[in-house]
């Protein structure tokens, strides 16, 4: 504290004489949820949510999601949800009567599943836009709302038209499609009156995916390597057996895909968060791959091994974590953010989008 | 007085504060000033969030302010003081282990009684429920579905398939009659020795099954599994069924990520596979008692099931959807869609004296 004080004094006399930016304050974020707590939480949710066939799921919606927002702080002040939770539930009822006719409409009007399946594709933007909206305007951080101000219009184009041109593109498209998804999802978020920013160039991501991309084809090579190698020629009469080789290829695939996907993952969070900006505050995000991949193998293992039950320290793990690995470089105050007007939106989108699982990369 | 900050909702500005209760008012102050009040509403106009864990609780004003602070203890007394403990009775049921240890007992014996006896009786009711022509559309439609996609036109000699036929017919009685039960004969394929009933009353016997058997009543007794199927309305069930766990694994896995997936679906699939073990133990319950019925010795059931196992030993590439060879492995149970030959073997009693091969009339 008294580090930081003398700096901001150097350097307010500093920018008296010379009106040069000042060097952003740090301020950490940190999670101090804990496993045993949530656990206790979690199980009076699902088992309320299921003596009351379901209803009450909106509720332990609402405090799983108020337990991690409000356990999220930093410079000396929580995050809040304040979604209402009859919201949630007549999104909730909606999406489940579509999901039941999508399920078992197929068995008295055929093909009907083809139909939802078209609709849903068409509807992917309108149900991003929603959802972002939704969670947005309901996360308030010091009384103040967020907002996000995205339009189906442009989610489509994102969305839908870009990828579309994948396949022509040989899938060389992918980073810089991804890039200007997440551009799209920072650009139109909102702090109050605040507005957020992206400036990471599309560069980054194909260095992201390139890396993931050479790693994968590496241990594809190396693991058909291994398999050629186990395939001696097998007399006629034997029955044929899943030998050492094929089970090494197979967990050299797995692996693989497993450190890939959690590179890909950590690359993707730190980009967005070290190129996010709201006004002059920045971010900076430093999470370790094999910090966490060490943190998804334990909780796979934990999870396997009580039946499930390791669920909430799982979850409050990985929050500590990415917690520990984020902070605010503040340039000046936060304290000049003011409130701006915000419509409430309905929960359709936002469940419609989670029982259809269609969740956004970023 | 209880320490905190304020913030007024205009901006995002953090004011270090007290809330205070004075008479009938509760005040936030400056933490610094105590004379300089930022706000002050009557109890009424106040709404103060509801514990959870530990997190920083906030007093709302009617006004659009927030006081935010983590001494929960002190808002708790504040509750109390106010009479307004009572909306805080799902943190003192998420504070006790012992009641979250009996609500996770409850579950766990609530979801054990659903999968064994909720789900089968819930899916029983509504194949019943379901209309005649459904089942019909239902069993042309997978005719037509294998045919294209593993059976070929069978190769036995149409008088040979009538005779079969009308063998297989004559064992009915009335209520068996009412499902209209036809027969098909197909090759195989891929598939090998096998017999199906499909929902609609369509029976489904492979060549491979027929060169298989010995003794035409070795055929009665694998058609008296079948019709067992088709009374029970078996496949219908188990699709319903099927419906049924896939809908509570897609809303389990709301917002889990695909590790969450993996585990929740493994328990899905082994769940599946037991309930096919079940209908093929009902069926062959039937097929019994159908033999028993007709004065024919269960035996042939175990004659043609023994060489079935025997043939599917030899030839391990022959993969039998219908009759799985498998020694009697300890987890065999879990991990297969029909029991273990064994156990229908000992359930038929010892096989038929049979000669074989079958000698040409």
């Amino acid at each position: 504290m008294e580090a930081v004080n003398t700096d901001q004094t150097a350097n307010s006399e500093e920018s008296a004489a010379n009106p040069l930016p000042t060097t952003p304050q740090e301020h950490n974020f940190t999670f101090s949820g804990n496993g045993a707590e949530f656990f206790r939480i979690w199980i009076v949710n699902i088992f309320l949510s299921i003596i009351t066939l379901g209803i009450y799921s909106a509720w332990a919606k609402v405090r799983t999601t108020r337990y991690f927002y409000g356990n999220t702080q930093v410079a000396g002040a929580s995050f809040e949800y304040l979604a209402n939770p009859i919201t949630i539930l007549k999104g909730r009822l909606i999406a489940v009567a579509v999901l039941a006719v999508y399920l078992f409409g197929g068995y008295l009007i055929p093909g009907i599943e083809l139909l939802f399946l078209v609709l849903l594709f068409v509807g992917t933007p309108w149900l991003i836009v929603r959802s972002l909206a939704f969670n947005a305007r309901n996360s308030a951080y010091r009384n103040i709302r967020f907002n996000f101000s995205g339009k189906t219009g442009m989610a489509a184009k994102e969305f839908i038209a870009f990828p579309l041109l994948l396949l022509p593109t040989l899938g060389l498209l992918f980073p810089y499609i991804s890039f200007r998804q997440t551009r799209f999802v920072v650009d139109n978020h909102h702090y109050g009156k605040g507005n957020f920013n992206f400036s990471a160039s599309a560069g980054a991501y194909y260095k992201l995916f390139a890396i993931a991309f050479a790693v994968m084809i590496g241990l594809l090579i190396a693991g058909s390597l291994l398999l050629a190698g186990s395939m001696a020629p097998a007399g006629p009469e034997e029955p044929p057996q899943i030998s050492p080789g094929v089970i090494a290829f197979v967990l050299i695939l797995y692996g693989g895909m497993a450190i890939v996907g959690v590179y890909v993952q950590v690359g993707m969070l730190n980009l967005f968060f070290n190129n996010a900006k709201l006004q002059e505050q920045g971010f900076q995000s430093s999470l370790k791959v094999s910090r966490m991949l060490w943190l998804h193998l334990t909780n796979l293992l934990g999870m396997l091994l009580t039946l499930g039950l390791f669920y909430p320290w799982a979850k409050v793990r990985i929050a500590r974590y990415r917690a520990q690995q984020l902070s605010l470089m503040a340039t000046g105050d936060l304290d000049n953010f003011a409130a701006a007007q915000i419509d409430d939106v309905s929960a359709t989108g936002d469940e419609l989008g989670e029982a259809f699982g269609i969740e956004l990369g970023i | 007085m209880i320490k905190g900050n304020y913030y007024d909702g205009a901006d995002s500005r953090l004011h270090p504060a007290a809330l205070t209760v004075r008479q009938s008012d509760v005040r936030i102050v400056d933490a610094e000033d105590p004379e300089k009040i930022l706000v002050s509403a009557p109890r009424s106009d106040i709404t103060i969030s509801p514990r959870l864990g530990n997190l920083p609780r906030i007093i709302n004003f009617a006004g659009g302010g927030k006081f935010e602070t983590t001494d929960n203890q002190a808002i708790d007394n504040l509750q109390h003081q106010l009479g307004e403990s009572r909306h805080n009775w799902l943190h003192r049921l998420e504070s006790r282990y012992i009641l979250v240890i009996a609500m996770l007992i409850a579950m766990v014996i609530t979801t054990w009684g659903t999968v064994k006896y909720g789900v089968p009786a819930t899916a029983n009711w509504i194949a019943h429920q379901l209309p005649a022509s459904l089942y019909q559309q239902a069993g042309q439609h997978t005719v037509n579905y294998l045919d294209r996609i593993i059976f070929k036109p069978s190769t036995l000699p149409a008088e040979r398939q009538g005779e079969l036929r009308e063998v297989f017919l004559k064992q009915l009685d009335d209520s068996e009659r009412r499902q209209s039960i036809s027969v098909l004969f197909r090759d195989g394929g891929v598939i090998g020795a096998n017999a199906f009933a499909l929902p609609s009353g369509i029976v489904v016997f492979t060549d491979q099954m027929v060169k298989l058997s010995c003794d035409d009543r070795e055929l009665i007794a694998i058609f008296g599994h079948e019709v067992g199927h088709v009374q029970q309305r078996h496949l219908m069930r188990s699709a319903i069924q099927g419906s049924i766990v896939g809908l509570a694994v897609a809303m389990m896995v709301g917002d889990a990520s695909a590790l969450g997936e993996i585990i929740v679906a493994l328990p899905a699939l082994l769940l599946e596979m037991s309930y096919s073990r079940n209908f093929e133990r009902e069926a062959d319950d039937y097929a019994l008692q159908f033999l028993q019925q007709r004065n024919i010795d269960s035996g042939f059931f175990s004659s043609i099931m023994a060489r079935l196992t025997a043939q599917t030993a030899i030839d391990p590439t022959t993969d039998n959807g219908d009759q799985q060879a498998e020694d009697s492995h300890r987890y065999e149970d879990y991990l297969s869609t029909h029991p273990a030959t064994a156990e229908r073997l000992e359930k038929f009693g010892p096989p038929a004296a049979v000669t074989c091969p079958r000698q040409t009339e």
